[in-house]
């Protein structure tokens, strides 16, 4: 796992980010696979307002159900 | 042989009637599978006719489930083998149960390789699973042979497991009912994982009161519905119209209609949230995967949907992940309040698209069209991230009878409730 990623994603970047995970990992890809795993980081990166206040989420479920 | 009911509920009446015994409707039940096999390539393994079943709810029914569930001195082959023997193999907690409450279990289904598929398309499988509502349509995946066994009459509830959909999508593609259970309701022991997080054990059935009867079996301590025969569920819709084509849109409409929920502009809408839900879902499964399958994707030797599950986990940041897993709990609170305040059951669509054509989501096809595999999942993952039970039901046919399916979701643990807007809703279309 790659912890950075502080910059909005362009494609490059997060091709970058591919190359060097895969590679720390010893996972070989072909082009094909790391275009569409950059595209993924490209629609996966968290917007910068997607914060939510952590929680329990199995109680949250219960509380939920109990509601 | 037997004539067998056409419900688990007929065949459990008929035995306690002693108007057929015990050995008699196995037999008959057992005799299903080589011919519904023959025409519809759902089984991996029959397996043999038991000597003897407990005495208990579901004695003298056997059941057949998806080949991911561990079985007593049997390894399942999740797809990608036809299972082994496996001496210090147990039964899944789930399948335990079952035989517990007296099932026999007749067979082992096909499904998507490690569970990595929104269609029952299999390289490992010398024959492509057929849909028995109509051969040149589309069977979902990646329960794929519990829906089409079900669909076919081989048995009357399946179980399968669902974690961006995989219930829920082979049900509405064979038009069964198809119910994702509460995440975490169900013990996951002796399931072959994907994404712990979003994972989960559901049931699939030709009839709402067949899957009640075994739910209360896996899960007793559930809530029932009340029991009151005036009682109704409150409704609440978000159809997402500008996201459905024509012909879902017409339908799902036409069914809130007639349950007397006129469809305004805020039912008609998008659902809150849907696109962050549904990254946040697919972030968990993606990471999730990859950590499972390092060895394969380092070793090279997964399926390809696998693959392309498990590989962009390897890339996707630790604090994304622990972002949306920490997120989780309070997008779930938020759905609450907006969606079941007011209401017991939110209706949603299950598919956005008329059911395609087998060779449009065969990625080995001439005709295969990305766009349509894709829509297949687009209604699905958000649930599973929310850890809410959903249940797709059919509520209408398209142009060329193919089923139209809508999808119920309601607060956590409240699968009863689905099950009773399920029952109610089919006998009133039976008036």
């Amino acid at each position: 796992m790659n912890d950075a990623a502080a910059k909005k994603l362009d494609l490059a970047l997060a091709g970058r980010m591919v190359d060097a995970a895969l590679g720390a990992a010893q996972i070989s890809a072909d082009e094909r696979q790391r275009l569409a795993c950059a595209k993924a980081l490209l629609r996966l990166e968290p917007a910068p307002d997607a914060k939510r206040k952590p929680g329990d989420f199995a109680k949250a479920l219960q509380d939920i159900g109990l509601g | 042989m037997a004539e067998l009911p056409a419900t688990l509920l007929g065949l459990r009446a008929a035995i306690r009637e002693r108007r057929i015994s015990v050995a008699e409707a196995l037999a008959a039940q057992f005799a299903r599978i080589d011919p519904i096999n023959a025409r519809s390539h759902c089984v991996v393994n029959a397996l043999p006719r038991p000597e003897t079943t407990r005495a208990g709810p579901l004695t003298g029914i056997a059941l057949a489930h998806k080949d991911i569930f561990s079985l007593q001195s049997r390894a399942p082959g999740c797809g990608v083998h036809s299972g082994r023997e496996d001496a210090a193999s147990r039964p899944a907690v789930v399948i335990a149960a079952l035989q517990q409450a007296g099932a026999a279990q007749s067979a082992t289904l096909v499904m998507a390789p490690l569970a990595c598929g929104a269609t029952g398309e299999n390289a490992n499988s010398a024959q492509r699973v057929i849909n028995p509502t109509d051969a040149t349509a589309a069977v979902g995946g990646s329960s794929s042979g519990s829906a089409v066994a079900v669909a076919a009459g081989l048995c009357y509830v399946s179980l399968g497991t669902d974690t961006a959909g995989s219930v829920r999508i082979p049900a509405a593609t064979c038009g069964v009912i198809g119910l994702k259970t509460t995440a975490g309701l169900l013990g996951a022991e002796g399931v072959m994982p994907l994404s712990p997080s979003l994972d989960t054990v559901g049931l699939l059935a030709r009839s709402a009161p067949d899957a009640a009867a075994v739910l209360r079996v896996l899960a007793p301590q559930l809530r029932e519905a009340p029991g009151d025969a005036h009682w109704a569920p409150r409704l609440g819709a978000r159809l997402s119209i500008k996201s459905l084509d024509d012909e879902v849109a017409g339908a799902l409409s036409a069914f809130c209609e007639a349950l007397g929920l006129a469809p305004g502009a805020d039912e008609q809408g998008e659902i809150a949230a849907h696109a962050e839900l549904t990254r946040l879902a697919d972030t968990l499964l993606h990471v999730e995967a990859s950590r499972l399958h390092r060895g394969g994707l380092q070793q090279q030797d997964l399926p390809d949907g696998a693959r392309a599950v498990a590989l962009p986990g390897v890339a996707i940041p630790d604090a994304w992940h622990n972002a949306a897993k920490a997120a989780r709990a309070q997008h779930a609170r938020d759905f609450a309040a907006r969606y079941f305040r007011d209401s017991d059951i939110l209706l949603v669509p299950a598919l956005p698209e008329a059911l395609p054509d087998w060779d449009a989501v065969d990625t080995r096809s001439t005709g295969f069209a990305p766009r349509r595999l894709l829509a297949l999942h687009r209604f699905m993952g958000f649930v599973n991230y929310l850890g809410f039970p959903a249940l797709v039901l059919p509520v209408a046919q398209d142009r060329r009878g193919r089923p139209i399916c809508m999808q119920a979701l309601a607060r956590p643990f409240h699968e009863h409730t689905l099950l009773r807007f399920a029952i109610d809703f089919t006998h009133a279309r039976a008036r």
